[in-house]
């Protein structure tokens, strides 16, 4: 029942890419690698020299590392949105797509906690978050959920693969060497298309893709609710769980959109990734950016328009020393997705794109501003004498880390590439499952 | 052959006899040598402060001085985090400040700072600077940990580095502790202070026992424990005593009793005559400590600044100027 | 001729060894150049069994903070022209050396009836030596304690013996106190009258231990004449209190969760790891059947 013509003709495509390495491909890995390194240099300088080497001080005690966490963890939405969703709503725009969605998922969900762990104090004590949990604590909430979510999105990638594993066993077009074969024959669990076969997988994904959903909503609550139970001015909002499940989602297809546009030129995927598809997942981010754009009004309304004075301070700092970061956040990073998705002369792929690395800037730039100015302004007003302890600035350890962490993603994006093609075969080459009366 | 060997084993023999003697009686005499000075071989392991004949300060055991404390003391000598988990029985710690008597003299800080070993920018209890409104006047306002009801900090700690006991008193684990700061964030008070190195005061060599929080311990928090080893011993906290003002009274709440070391009053008749309140009691937190407020002061609030180190009056400069435009 | 060798090597060994030793500890000191100049307090106390406490304290002051000096030999003695020795004592770790005589001690008497304590320190090449002397008046203090009209009332009387006769002591101030954990909580103070006579009311509504007991001190602080001289007594007038730790077990900040999060936990992860379970076994499942069947190819 698949297309097997489809199926042909996209092994062909990847032949060359699963065959063979280009210079190319190495020169941008050992760069990658370089900016990992220098990361890893900041790391060790972090141990050996202690957290003094950072800019966080007794008041800003959560930097940049905990804005890359959030943001890292928002990105896995990509992979609970276009995958998990769309896969329950049947839609066949999707098919090309997902798998770069669920890597998006698994790999963001891997690198995430390292940016936890980077602020721990003692990290030679990590394991006592599984030996001495306390279940009041909104970080215990945050282990256990963040292991289970990716726990349960690398099963769902898992399953996406088995077919795929398959077919890459069972070809003979593309040249591969004897251990690649093996590792794919194993992992294909010697799956041959029968339909009690197809059955069996087709159930564990929807099954697995209303888990992700489920899990996916409930893991960014928790993390919004680290921020949410405490009483700082800023975090004590009740808004906070729906707004970071939103503001992820956003992230989440802007980077959709900015892969896709990546891979389908590296790939030459022109056919099988159109314009339909990032109208779609553009229509997705206007959406997105819109509700996200009511939900950060709706949080600094009422924060502006009551007299508390906690509040009045903060929304003070954010108009005086975070002016631009808030106008790029809130009104450049909302603004340009809906107006160059919105106006129909100004949807090409390439302004949709821009529109869409915009976006994941300047959401990046909003978890900024939601951890720092906050820890700025405590109850008690910081009296220091030193700039360091009255205001935040992340040092060059910081940012290595940062750059390590991107550096990484996009290494393990370009290993797994290599070792799977990019986009499903066997997903492409399906024919719906509800015509087939099989399945009933 | 065998002759030489002989003789080269002989000899070897010899100078091993000779140096094993040598040694072992050089370390005979360093022992005895040691504990004659007073280096403990064996002790209760905490030292103190001690005058030898011919007028040398130095550190002994303390087991070793004769008629001391030590010897008659019931109470074990460390704490560790289980005894600690228990409060003195029968007792509910509570503070009173007197912001009327504050005049910024910082001794509180410098005892505290003094008697746990703490670096000088680890403000355990901390003065503030504070005007309420523009047209009310500034007073000086110290800060230790509240030791609140409703502790913020224990709530979110993850692995329960942080736990309230019977007797009121919040304590830290630094053991414990994994250094993620939640109760940092979560402290509405900002009480608690994080080593974020190795501290710089060289820390004694004794046991570690949440009561005290030494020898500290990098990436850990520490903050105010209202000096639970001195509790122990119907001593009062550090600042408590160090104060020259008599601003902080400190006791317990069953007894009804609080002193700051002159001064013996009943807690309710205090609180009653003086309108004790505390501090943001709209946040919930059931803080434990009392604040009387700053009336018929004496003195100007001004001369909180004298007589310090210029980073101190840099601290509170911004806030003053701050404060002051507000009018 | 060998032991001889031996021997000496042996003592050249230790020797050298005590003398690194000493050498070191006395190292490692902040050894003072100049020599120390203690400051030295004696205070008097007749406690509440008549014994007599003799308690001498010596510190000294560094970058004015007192640092207790500890290990120092204090000798006491009584007496003006003719010295009783007393004892020596040591000073302890907190500086204080204490020296207890019991009950009417066999003391010289100045003319005036008193009597005079004084404690000395010798010095070293190192410290200063220090004394201190006090004159002071022994006076009998009587409490007593009833229940007058269910008030708790306090009876005090005071007098010195000269020759054998009581001679009250009148307009002396002294004070009653209920002991408290840290220092004692005052509940009355006046001046005795002329027999040298004085009664006050314990109030009704001081916490007491669990059964009520409360200790009431009656006290002569630091007179001029007769030094601190106090009586105590137990008496169960107090309230009973009984703190119970009020809050509840389960809170967000005890050891044990509130039980409605450990359920809500609970159901969300079985639940959620019940389906993964499930999709792992038919993943099992999967290759379970692919060894039966043939196998068949997907291109």
């Amino acid at each position: 029942m698949n297309d097997i013509a489809l199926q042909n003709k996209l092994l062909a495509k990847f032949k060359p890419f699963l065959e063979s390495t280009s210079t190319r491909w190495y020169i941008v890995l050992v760069i990658l690698v370089a900016i990992f390194a220098w990361g890893i240099s900041g790391l060790v300088h972090q141990i050996t020299g202690g957290h003094i080497v950072t800019g966080m001080r007794d008041n800003v005690v959560w930097g940049v590392y905990i804005v890359n966490f959030i943001f890292f963890m928002g990105l896995s939405y990509a992979g609970a949105l276009v995958s998990g969703v769309l896969h329950l709503l049947n839609s066949e725009w999707r098919k090309p797509i997902i798998r770069m969605a669920e890597l998006v998922t698994v790999i963001s969900l891997m690198i995430g906690p390292f940016f936890i762990f980077f602020c721990i104090g003692r990290l030679d004590r990590l394991h006592y978050l599984f030996i001495h949990p306390r279940i009041q604590s909104p970080i215990s909430w945050d282990v256990i959920g963040i292991s289970t979510d990716l726990i349960g999105c690398f099963i769902y990638l898992y399953l996406s693969f088995i077919e795929d594993f398959a077919i890459l066993r069972d070809q003979q077009s593309i040249n591969l060497p004897r251990w690649r074969q093996k590792v794919y024959k194993f992992l294909a669990l010697g799956y041959t298309g029968t339909p009690t076969q197809k059955k069996i997988i087709h159930t564990s994904r929807t099954i697995m893709s209303a888990m992700i959903i489920a899990i996916a909503i409930i893991v960014y609550s928790v993390l919004a609710w680290i921020f949410g139970v405490t009483l700082q001015p800023g975090w004590d909002s009740t808004i906070f769980g729906p707004y970071f499940v939103i503001a992820a989602i956003f992230s989440g297809s802007g980077l959709m959109i900015i892969l896709m546009w990546i891979f389908r030129r590296i790939y030459g995927l022109e056919e099988f990734i159109t314009k339909k598809h990032f109208v779609n997942m553009g229509v997705l981010l206007l959406i997105v950016a819109a509700f996200y754009g009511y939900f950060t009004f709706c949080d600094y309304l009422t924060k502006w328009y009551g007299s508390v004075k906690i509040n009045a301070e903060l929304i003070n700092k954010l108009f005086s020393e975070f002016n631009w970061m808030f106008i790029f956040a809130n009104y450049i990073g909302i603004i340009i997705p809906i107006v160059i998705v919105g106006i129909p002369q100004f949807r090409t792929i390439r302004n949709i794109t821009i529109g869409a690395v915009i976006a994941v800037v300047a959401l990046w730039v909003n978890r900024y501003i939601i951890v720092i100015p906050t820890l700025e302004t405590p109850f008690l007003p910081i009296q220091d004498s030193r700039v360091d302890w009255l205001n935040y600035a992340p040092t060059w350890v910081e940012w290595s880390l940062t750059a390590a962490g991107i550096a990484i993603f996009i290494i393990l994006f370009k290993l797994v590439s290599k070792f799977l093609p990019i986009i499903s075969f066997s997903e492409m080459s399906h024919a719906d499952y509800r015509q087939l009366k099989i399945l009933e | 052959m065998s002759g030489k060997e002989n003789k080269k084993n002989s000899s070897r023999r010899k100078f091993l006899k000779t140096g094993i003697t040598a040694g072992i009686s050089a370390a005979a005499g360093l022992t005895v040598g040691g504990t004659l000075a007073g280096k403990a071989v064996a002790g209760s392991g905490r030292k103190v402060k001690a005058l030898t004949t011919d007028g040398k300060v130095i550190e002994m055991d303390e087991a070793m001085v004769e008629g001391s404390a030590a010897e008659s003391r019931h109470v074990p000598m460390t704490i560790g985090r289980k005894e600690s988990m228990e409060g003195l029985p029968n007792r509910k710690f509570v503070m009173v400040v007197d912001l009327a008597k504050c005049k910024n003299a910082r001794a509180c800080v410098d005892a505290c700072q003094q008697g746990h070993y703490l670096p000088k920018d680890h403000e355990w209890i901390r003065v503030y600077y504070m005007k309420d409104s523009p047209r009310t006047a500034p007073y000086w306002f110290p800060r230790p940990c509240f030791h609140c009801d409703s502790p913020m900090c224990v709530s979110v700690c993850p692995v329960g580095a942080t736990y309230k006991r019977t007797d009121g008193i919040v304590l830290v684990d630094t053991h414990r502790c994994i250094g993620c700061k939640f109760c940092m964030t979560g402290c509405p008070y900002s009480a608690r202070v994080f080593h974020w190195k190795e501290p710089d005061v060289e820390q004694p060599d004794v046991p570690y026992s949440p009561e005290t929080n030494v020898p500290a311990v990098e990436g850990t928090v520490g903050k105010c424990v209202w000096c639970a080893d001195n509790l122990r011993k119907n001593k009062l906290p550090r600042c408590v005593s160090a104060c020259p003002m008599g601003v902080i009274y400190f006791g317990d709440m069953v007894e009804d009793s609080v002193s700051n070391g002159t001064e013996t009053v009943r807690l309710s008749k205090l609180l009653e005559d003086r309108a004790g309140y505390r501090f943001k009691e709209e946040l919930g937190t059931n803080p434990g400590v009392y604040y009387l407020p700053p009336s018929n002061r004496s003195f100007s609030v001004e001369s909180g600044f004298e007589g310090h180190e210029e980073e101190i009056r840099q601290r509170y400069e911004k806030h003053v100027k701050k404060y002051n435009s507000k009018k | 001729m060998k032991i001889k060798t031996y021997f000496f090597l042996w003592v050249l060994m230790f020797s050298a060894g005590m003398l690194a030793a000493q050498e070191a500890a006395v190292e490692e000191s902040p050894g003072d150049e100049e020599p120390i100049e203690p400051v030295m307090e004696l205070t008097y106390l007749k406690d509440s069994d008549g014994n007599i406490n003799l308690r001498s304290s010596m510190v000294n002051y560094v970058d004015r903070m007192p640092v207790p000096l500890t290990g120092l030999e204090i000798d006491f003695y009584a007496g003006e022209d003719s010295l009783v020795a007393l004892g020596s004592v040591p000073t302890d770790e907190e500086g204080l050396a204490v020296l207890v005589l019991e009950g009417n001690p066999d003391v010289p008497l100045s003319a005036d009836g008193s009597v005079r304590y004084f404690a000395e320190y010798m010095g070293t090449d190192n410290i200063y030596p220090a004394e201190y002397e006090v004159y002071v008046t022994d006076v009998n203090l009587e409490m007593n304690l009833e229940m007058v009209d269910s008030v708790g009332t306090v009876s005090l009387r005071a007098y010195i013996l000269v020759d054998g006769e009581e001679v009250p002591v009148a307009d002396e101030d002294v004070y009653v106190y209920i002991k408290r954990m840290f220092n004692d909580l005052p509940i009355g103070e006046d001046f005795l009258d002329e027999n040298g006579e004085f009664v006050t009311e314990v109030p009704d509504d001081i916490p007491g231990d669990a059964e009520g007991n409360i200790e009431i001190i009656a006290r002569f602080n630091d007179h001029y004449l007769f030094g601190t001289v106090e009586k105590r007594q137990t008496v169960p007038w107090g309230v009973p209190t009984q703190y119970d730790f009020a809050v509840p077990q389960r809170t967000l900040w005890t050891q044990i969760a509130p039980l409605w999060m450990i359920i809500t936990l609970s159901i969300l992860l079985i639940g959620v790891w019940s389906h993964y379970l499930y999709v792992i076994v038919q993943l099992f499942r999967l290759r379970r059947l692919a060894r039966k069947e043939e196998p068949g190819s997907l291109v």
